[in-house]
């Protein structure tokens, strides 16, 4: 890889084991490439460990109560059934396990070097191992450390849990408040619901799932709210105080409500801190994302950046993508934007969000002229069994 | 389930479902989508009967604005 061959250890180094940086490591080694990564927590990343995909089966187990109720329509009798949370939670991190065993395996694979131990850069071609007390010379970095739950800043915010923890609750609580209602809030709401919980979202805004359409963003509150959560909009959060059975939540109004957890969803926050971005000369943005271009390059030549931390679109295939363009740019002397547009999304709430493109409201501010259809249909599967 | 239409290009350039299996059906209306599909084109698919995502191949009418509804002249 050029002349430089012997001064670095490493062509390319990358910082964080999550969807963006072992897709970046391993298609660079299979480029030729002497790749080494460090993971600070598990590989696999947000969304094998704490996001997709523990989401999606927590998603699944709560469909089954629905299930069971309408299966009587279709004339079966199912015998009063029960749920057990330690079991699924159970069964759930035995397959984060699995897959978390799959891509520690690919990446040994792929020649990839595995640091297990948090990485921060002390110039521009230097990584400091925390944990094991070493040094490495990389000829270019990745960073694709991803992003973490943002706490808002209110009284008592000590006491509340984030999405990282509602995956590995101990127990199943009664009730929950859910602060927030962007995608991460409202699925976890069907989740905690469809299980039994009693559950409130609590939002400041006028409505929830802020950014989608608005037909689509009203017909899912009407259709929560069915299913039994009880969603306050234009209410926000001050104050979380420990009461007997749970926490006192104070809302701005005034006014107060009781619930056994209360949990925030309330956006996410890049992973630059105390990573040494500064001491290699990156810039970071308004929210402290890394600044990168087209390329994923970022203010520093041999820098780039893929992913979560760039804030760019937040989503599992965006970042792998990335990676792809940024290995075709670097490695292969093919210089390949990534394409943000027309990037499909899904937002797993019962019922499902399925999601492309503009909504009506950015067409009609895009588009000279806006045609719009729309159909509403009972699901026939809702024919027999009585749901509305 | 929605489709937003450029009026102009006739570009289906916004596809929006809420209810079962909305996930599946929007990664597939994203192949289309992309590769620049027009209503036409939608309307020229023929339908599988009986599923959810065959509503949309099947929309026929626009859906006018409820402050515009009364002073169309077409």
């Amino acid at each position: 890889m050029g002349p430089d061959m012997t001064s670095y250890d490493y062509d390319l180094f990358v910082i964080g084991a999550g969807s963006g940086g072992v897709r970046g490591a391993r298609v660079a080694a299979s480029m030729g490439a002497r790749v080494g990564i460090a993971e600070e927590f598990r590989v696999g990343g947000t969304c094998v460990i704490r996001g997709c995909v523990p989401k999606k089966l927590l998603v699944y187990a709560s469909k089954f109560s629905g299930l069971i109720e309408d299966a009587q329509g279709y004339g079966w009798t199912i015998p009063e059934a029960s749920f057990s949370w330690p079991t699924l939670i159970a069964n759930k991190d035995r397959e984060i396990d699995r897959l978390n065993g799959f891509y520690l395996r690919n990446l040994k694979a792929s020649g990839v070097e595995l640091f297990e131990s948090r990485a921060v850069l002390e110039d521009p071609h230097t990584v400091r191992l925390e944990g094991l007390d070493k040094t490495i010379r990389a000829k270019n970095i990745l960073i694709a450390t991803g992003a973490t739950p943002y706490i808002p800043e209110i009284e008592g915010a000590e006491h509340v849990i984030t999405s990282n923890e509602a995956l590995h609750l101990a127990q199943l609580p009664a009730s929950i408040a859910i602060v927030g209602a962007g995608y991460i809030a409202l699925e976890f709401a069907t989740i905690f619901a469809g299980l039994g919980v009693d559950v409130t979202i609590i939002y400041r805004g006028p409505q929830i799932l802020r950014g989608f359409d608005q037909d689509i963003r009203d017909a899912l509150a009407s259709e929560l709210g069915k299913r039994g959560i009880n969603i306050r909009v234009n209410a926000e959060i001050v104050s979380v105080a420990p009461q007997e059975g749970g926490y006192a939540i104070g809302l701005k109004d005034g006014s107060a409500l009781h619930t056994q957890k209360v949990m925030v969803a309330t956006g996410r926050s890049p992973n630059t801190t105390g990573l040494g971005l500064g001491a290699a000369g990156i810039d970071l943005g308004w929210n402290g994302h890394v600044v990168v271009d087209d390329f994923s390059r970022t203010s520093v030549e041999h820098i780039f950046a893929v992913g979560d931390v760039t804030d760019r679109v937040n989503l599992t295939p965006v970042a792998i993508a990335e990676a792809m363009t940024f290995c075709e740019t670097l490695f292969n002397d093919n210089p390949t934007p990534v394409d943000h547009q027309f990037i499909a999304t899904a937002v797993f709430t019962e019922p499902e969000v399925g999601t492309i493109g503009m909504s009506e409201e950015e067409a009609r501010e895009m588009c000279a002229s806006v045609d719009i259809y729309k159909s509403r249909f009972r699901p026939m599967f809702h024919t027999l069994s009585g749901r509305d | 389930m929605k489709l937003v239409v450029d009026g102009d290009s006739d570009k289906v350039v916004g596809c929006h479902i809420l209810g079962p299996d909305a996930a599946e059906m929007v990664q597939i209306a994203a192949i289309a989508i992309r590769m620049g599909a027009t209503k036409a084109d939608f309307d020229a698919t023929m339908a599988l009967h009986p599923c959810a995502a065959e509503e949309l191949v099947t929309m026929r009418e626009k859906w006018t604005p409820p402050e515009q509804a009364g002073q169309s002249t077409s």
